[in-house]
């Protein structure tokens, strides 16, 4: 026969382990519930996100639906040269932007990087830019040539627009079912900074950092409003391409 | 001063029949190229701007084929040709005009245009109409001046 206090101390054991039992599928591992909050199917490992420095807005994440999106290899954007931070891959982003005259750019936070925006501009329907000042007028081209003014008299001749957005991060991502409008696109180089801050630019570079481009396009028509063309007409590769950027960043078209 | 009817009739089927061909073969090519949402909204403006007084025109044509000869008055036959001529360039302006305007499409821009159109049209269908009712005989020394 067992004491009274035997008896107490299995009552405590037995209480100690129900209570164990019962906060154990509660211990979930910090990183799982930190993050961006967006779902990525098929994520083995769980990525931490760091907040995003004060001041710098964000993007919207996941990305709204892009027309077309490429994922630059890391071996073209390192090039030569030894990619060591976040802020080398910006160095030869812009650098690529700037041969090819996109000057006007922004900088959003994403989950663990940033986001590259270029203004938006009009293009040809084979991708390439429109001469200047075209190019950067949101409005409909004047028509500067006879070719030109046939074409709008006898062809349905739509105007076509491109915002290029570059995703620089480690955190997988799927774009989202958000349409983007021209007006927001537009309104994307009016909020976002002029430069990338130096906490994000001094993060430091690893494997397992992607960049992506996506492609937004729209195209106009006489009357109407712009429409986000998805997908787009031209794959990604193609606009990257015709825009002059895959070369300048030292890829074989 | 008068004029042969017949041989104004023909100048005016002419100008009618160029200026309402070229506007057909016009909207014929817009419309096969893909110009307009709805190649019918192009052909709803086009048709009856045009078909009414030119269905008027070769009708008085056919019938003054018999051999009777009738006059017109001068006046009134260069009315009639001058309103046909600036009615049928007005309709072609409108179509060359319409890559200009940005703010609307190619087929708002032309029922746009009718609003404008619909009294001239009344004018210029009217001055043919009266052309037509304005015939008398032949008089001998005027038809020297015919032509």
């Amino acid at each position: 026969m067992r004491s009274w206090g035997e008896i107490f101390a299995t009552a405590v054991m037995a209480l100690g382990l129900m209570v164990m039992a019962s906060c154990g599928p509660e211990h979930v591992p910090i990183e799982a519930r930190s993050g961006s909050g967006h779902k990525k199917a098929g994520r083995p490992h769980p990525v931490k996100a760091a907040p995003p420095p004060a001041g710098l807005p964000s993007f919207p994440w996941p990305p709204p639906n892009a027309s077309a999106s490429e994922g630059i290899p890391n071996e073209l954007l390192a090039g030569s040269s030894q990619l060591q931070s976040l802020g080398d891959v910006n160095t030869r982003l812009v650098s690529a932007l700037e041969k090819n005259g996109y000057s006007e750019r922004n900088y959003y936070a994403v989950p663990n990087g940033f986001a590259l925006v270029t203004r938006l501009e009009q293009i040809e329907p084979d991708g390439r830019p429109k001469a200047d000042p075209d190019r950067w007028s949101p409005n409909s081209p004047e028509f500067r040539s006879l070719g030109a003014y046939l074409r709008a008299l006898f062809t349905a001749n739509p105007g076509y627009y491109r915002v290029i957005v570059f995703i620089v991060t480690d955190v997988p991502f799927a774009e989202s079912n958000q349409k983007v409008s021209e007006e927001e696109a537009i309104h994307w180089l009016q909020a976002g900074l002029n430069q990338l801050p130096q906490e994000i630019s001094g993060r430091a570079y690893t494997k397992d950092v992607a960049s992506t481009a996506l492609i937004y396009e729209f195209q106009k028509e006489q009357g109407k409003d712009a429409q986000l063309d998805e997908p787009s007409r031209l794959g990604a590769h193609e606009h990257l391409t015709h825009s002059g950027i895959w070369s300048a960043l030292g890829g074989e078209p | 001063m008068k004029l042969s009817l017949t041989l104004c009739q023909r100048r005016l089927a002419l100008v009618w029949i160029i200026g309402a061909g070229v506007l057909f073969l016009f909207v014929l090519i817009q419309s096969s190229l893909g110009h307009y949402d709805n190649s019918a909204d192009a052909w709803n403006w086009l048709l009856p701007a045009v078909l009414p007084t030119a269905s008027l025109i070769v009708t008085a044509l056919f019938k003054t084929l018999q051999p009777e000869e009738k006059m017109a008055d001068r006046f009134l036959f260069r009315l009639c040709f001058s309103l046909s001529a600036v009615y049928l360039l007005t309709l072609l302006a409108v179509l060359l005009l319409q890559p200009l305007q940005q703010s609307s499409g190619p087929a708002e821009a032309l029922k746009h245009s009718q609003i404008c159109l619909g009294p001239f049209q009344g004018i210029v269908v009217s001055s043919v109409g009266a052309f037509f009712g304005q015939t008398e005989k032949a008089e001998p020394l005027a038809q020297g001046a015919a032509g």
